[in-house]
């Protein structure tokens, strides 16, 4: 299709264009390459032992815009209410010789530090309490909503250092085992939790 | 005039490359697939702190694929196009008004059993001595845990409504449960808590140490749990 006339030479800067797009065309592709997770592999029946001791139930507003790229028009706008139910309390396991002393009636216990037990979004407490769609938009699918919600999932996770879980755990637990041990018959009863005597005197 | 159609092919030769390629750059692009969702910071609520004293003693991780389907009404250019490809004789069906639309998911999921001791009497651990008798309750189901985290939607056909979803959910934490205790849950959660206790009463400094299980069979246990759904 090139003017029958024209000189061959003058054909190869456009080789040369066309071999360098095809080049940028390949490494482009080659960008798309992912790692392959490494197989987790998970006993399907385990052994606990964790004493929870506070539980906390939270709740959060999922607020989601979806801002439209260039090749769509209009926006989508939703409102997803969630609950969730976080348990916290001590490992057990991690109770040994030297976190019990005992003497005549008296017993001081070393309580490890409390630590997250399970944190439950339960799907019965999910609610899509408000959606905004533009004319030219579908509605958010179940696997947007989901996105929605393990960002929500993963703030609440976040977010349960600052809530005190932990240490009301902490003090519940001293105060269980507390209560415990004075049904034992014991008379003095002290509980630390990692190296902090708690006041549990009044709090029954 | 053919000077005129060299210059325009020419032109194309360069141009139809760049706009080819500028389409294969946005479609390959990873910045494409991500969300343009904008999610705004929102308050944390507490709203209740409860005292519990629940002693974890198994857990049983499960994963499952669940899938589901509708019929839902065809739009009307799937309607002409379903009536344009069925062959005369078939058209006009009731079936060719509606499509089958699946969702897929895959459930990924923990059980967690224990004892609730918040129930238990002042009755149930008698002590003489050096001697104590503990008298454990039934074991429960105190936590199925399908976060959205451990879910995902694998097909999606059509529209489903975050209930529908929702209802999937609750279906795969009840099926979990049930293979839970056919694997034995209560019976691992049993001999583990027996072992943590009897851990503690020895070192307690009792020396005759007798644990009870209640008369509730595990059965009547599992009323005890509001189970999903």
């Amino acid at each position: 299709m090139i003017h029958p006339k024209a000189n061959p030479c003058t054909l190869l800067p456009l080789l040369h264009y066309w071999l360098i797009l095809v080049a940028v065309g390949f490494l482009a592709s080659c960008n798309r390459s992912e790692k392959t997770p490494e197989p987790i592999t998970i006993m399907q029946l385990q052994e606990m032992s964790e004493m929870a001791t506070a539980e906390f139930v939270v709740s959060k507003i999922v607020k989601a815009t979806d801002v439209p790229p260039w090749y769509k028009v209009g926006e989508r706008k939703t409102l997803i209410s969630v609950k969730a139910r976080i348990k916290a309390g001590i490992d057990l396991r991690q109770l040994n010789d030297q976190s019990l002393h005992i003497s005549g009636n008296s017993v001081v216990l070393h309580l490890p530090p409390a630590q997250l037990i399970s944190l439950n979004i339960e799907p019965e407490s999910i609610r899509q309490e408000y959606e905004w769609r533009g004319f030219f938009r579908s509605p958010f699918s179940n696997q947007e909503r989901n996105l929605l919600l393990q960002q929500a999932e993963q703030d609440i996770r976040s977010g349960v250092a600052q809530m005190g879980i932990l240490e009301t755990a902490s003090l519940h637990a001293a105060l269980f085992f507390e209560s415990w041990f004075r049904l034992m018959g014991f008379e003095h009863v002290e509980v630390t939790v990692a190296n902090k005597t708690l006041e549990t005197t009044g709090l029954n | 005039m053919t000077k005129y159609w060299a210059k325009l092919i020419k032109l194309a030769i360069w141009l139809i490359p760049v706009i080819a390629l500028g389409i294969l750059i946005l479609f390959l692009s990873p910045r494409r697939n991500k969300q343009s969702l904008r999610i705004d910071q929102t308050a944390i609520i507490i709203q209740e702190i409860n005292r519990v004293a629940q002693l974890f003693t198994a857990r049983y991780y499960d994963e499952l694929v669940l899938d589901t389907f509708k019929l839902q009404p065809r739009g009307n250019i799937q309607r002409f196009w379903s009536n344009f490809s069925s062959p005369a004789p078939f058209s006009g069906r009731v079936q060719d008004d509606f499509q089958r639309v699946d969702l897929v998911v895959i459930a990924r999921g923990t059980v967690m059993a224990g004892y609730d001791f918040g129930l238990m009497e002042p009755a149930d651990m008698i002590i003489e001595g050096k001697s104590i008798v503990f008298t454990l309750p039934p074991p429960q189901i105190l936590e199925v845990i399908i976060n959205p985290s451990d879910y995902e939607v694998f097909i999606e056909e059509g529209r489903w409504s975050l209930e529908e979803s929702v209802a999937l959910k609750q279906k795969a934490g009840r099926l979990m449960v049930e293979r839970a205790v056919e694997r034995g849950i209560f019976t691992r959660s049993e001999s583990t808590a027996r072992a943590i206790l009897t851990r503690l009463f020895l070192s307690l400094g009792f020396d005759q140490i007798e644990i009870r299980t209640s008369p509730d069979d595990v059965s009547e246990s599992l009323r005890h749990v509001p189970l999903p759904g």
